[in-house]
């Protein structure tokens, strides 16, 4: 029971994750426990928290250098994506996801009539 | 159980498929008790949607008994009678903090949204049962279904109302209401509806809960035209007039209505001459959808008027005469209806007496005859306004 749309470039590791990718993504949540759950979450790269205006919440700002480590790619195996760039927008998301709302969508498992289910 | 899958464009059949079940904290799984096909299904059925797949389950549009709950969810139980808005949305985000919740940012997890994305700029919240690009969540045509983030989503219904009374709450009553708030009525307007199928019914009725002094409903099916009638509008067969656009400037002292509504969308018939070569660049993959009858509200609009779009468009669109909105200076609001917010204050007006839904009810029959409902809903619209499946 498997979903396609969300299952066709998550897990490969053998795609080459090089250059620069560099992304931000505004999460509604204090700053504090975003940078305390950036310290647990896993993801390579260096981040920075901001303030967002109005209260708004935070803007977490990750650059990643494919370069500089060998578990790169490791690290970034469970989000789905077929570059660097992608790999890390999706690694982004499902952070401000599980800070958000405790969870990450998902449609993996459900129901389904597809043949290939 | 037994589901309503789509199997190819015109197709869809009934099948056994696995029953759903609990993936995340914040899910509940739903015993469907009523269900409905909507206009926007059709899109679905006729192949207008890009991603679908065979076997998908259809439906957003139902309501249930709540039979398990996900550890997460704290504010419903098991036995509740709910209805489920057809947005899937997470509550959290700042979109869904603001009453936005079709541009909920956690709650697609399809990786066709980014063709959405990368198309019209945001994929915006998932939608049971419509297609990739809206998340790839099974619907809820069927005799059970798994709703995500179920404690911001459902409502509870009170005992003693039937589901007929509160089962449009799902999408077609807010929908209808929100095209006329939309439409930003002042007390002694003139608005012209296109479209009286369901939502369009739903949106004559509200023009007038807002103040609306005359509702010009135009459609081509008599049966649907009788309906906005009995709501009190004034109509009109636009297959009986070469030029709609001056026929309603006549009847608004040349200057067209102060509001016009679009409860149509992207797979507009239109006879006219425009309205063929609309269907044709359609065809031709031109463009992707019919702007058959943005064209004429915008062409109508008195100016300084506003323009409220509730039918569903999903791209691009060939030669769109923007300059007629800066000419006139119009307002235009759009966009999916952001259920969740009239929920309540709807069911407030139905328990009232204000809203009947049940009125557009044309056939009530058992989820087995989904198939024969849809090509009735798609090629007999004068008999068949909307159709209730009882799983």
């Amino acid at each position: 029971m498997q979903n396609e749309d969300t299952q066709e470039t998550r897990g490969s590791v053998e795609i080459p994750l090089e250059g620069v990718a560099s992304r931000t993504v505004r999460i509604r949540a204090e700053a504090e426990y975003v940078r305390s759950a950036w310290r647990d979450a896993g993801i390579p790269g260096a981040a920075r928290v901001e303030n967002a205006p109005a209260d708004r919440g935070v803007d977490l700002r990750v650059e990643i250098d494919g370069n500089e480590s060998d578990d790169i790619e490791h690290r970034l195996s469970p989000y789905e994506g077929k570059s660097l760039d992608q790999r890390l927008e999706s690694a982004l998301r499902d952070f401000k996801a599980r800070l958000e709302t405790g969870e990450v969508a998902t449609t993996i498992g459900q129901s389904s009539g597809r043949r290939d289910d | 159980m037994r589901a309503v899958c789509w199997t190819g464009k015109k197709e869809v059949s009934v099948e056994t498929v696995p029953d759903p079940t609990i993936i995340n904290p914040r899910d509940a799984i739903i015993r469907i008790s009523s269900t409905a096909i909507c206009g926007s299904d059709l899109h679905l059925y006729n192949g207008r949607v890009p991603s679908m797949q065979n076997g998908d389950i259809l439906g957003h549009e139902f309501m249930g008994e709540v039979v398990e709950v996900g550890k997460g969810v704290n504010n419903l139980q098991v036995g509740d009678r709910v209805v489920v808005p057809f947005p899937v949305a997470c509550g959290n985000c700042y979109p869904c903090s603001q009453g936005i919740v079709t541009a909920c940012q956690n709650s697609n997890p399809s990786a066709s949204r980014k063709a959405l994305e990368t198309m019209v700029g945001n994929s915006g919240a998932a939608i049971f049962g419509y297609s990739g690009l809206y998340g790839s969540y099974a619907g809820g045509q069927a005799e059970y279904a798994r709703v995500p983030y179920a404690d911001f989503g459902p409502m509870k219904v009170p005992d003693g109302v039937a589901d007929e009374d509160v089962l449009f709450l799902s999408d077609i009553l807010p929908t209808g209401y929100q095209a006329a708030e939309y439409a930003e009525i002042r007390p002694g307007d003139t608005v012209a509806v296109w479209g009286c199928g369901p939502v369009g019914q739903f949106a004559i009725r509200s023009c007038f809960l807002f103040g609306a002094e005359r509702v010009i409903a135009i459609d081509r099916h008599a049966s649907r035209l009788r309906l906005a009638e009995e709501a009190g509008a004034e109509t009109l067969n636009y297959e009986d007039t070469d030029d709609l656009v001056e026929l309603l400037k006549g009847l608004t002292g040349g200057n067209g209505p102060d509001r016009c509504i679009d409860a149509v969308g992207m797979e507009a018939h239109g006879t006219s001459v425009y309205g063929k070569m609309e269907r044709g660049k359609q065809a031709l993959k031109l463009q992707m959808d019919n702007a058959t009858v943005l064209r004429q509200v915008f062409q109508a609009c008195a100016p300084g008027g506003t323009v409220s779009v509730s039918g569903v468009y999903i791209g691009f669109i060939d030669k769109f005469p923007f300059g007629s909105i800066f000419a006139k200076g119009l307002t235009v609001r759009t966009g999916q209806c952001n259920v969740h917010r009239y929920m309540r204050p709807l069911l407030e007006r139905i328990m009232k007496g204000e809203i009947n839904p049940p009125t557009i009810i044309s056939h009530r029959v058992s989820l087995d005859e989904a198939p024969a409902m849809y090509d009735l809903f798609e090629t007999k619209k004068d008999t068949c306004t909307k159709v209730v499946l009882k799983p």
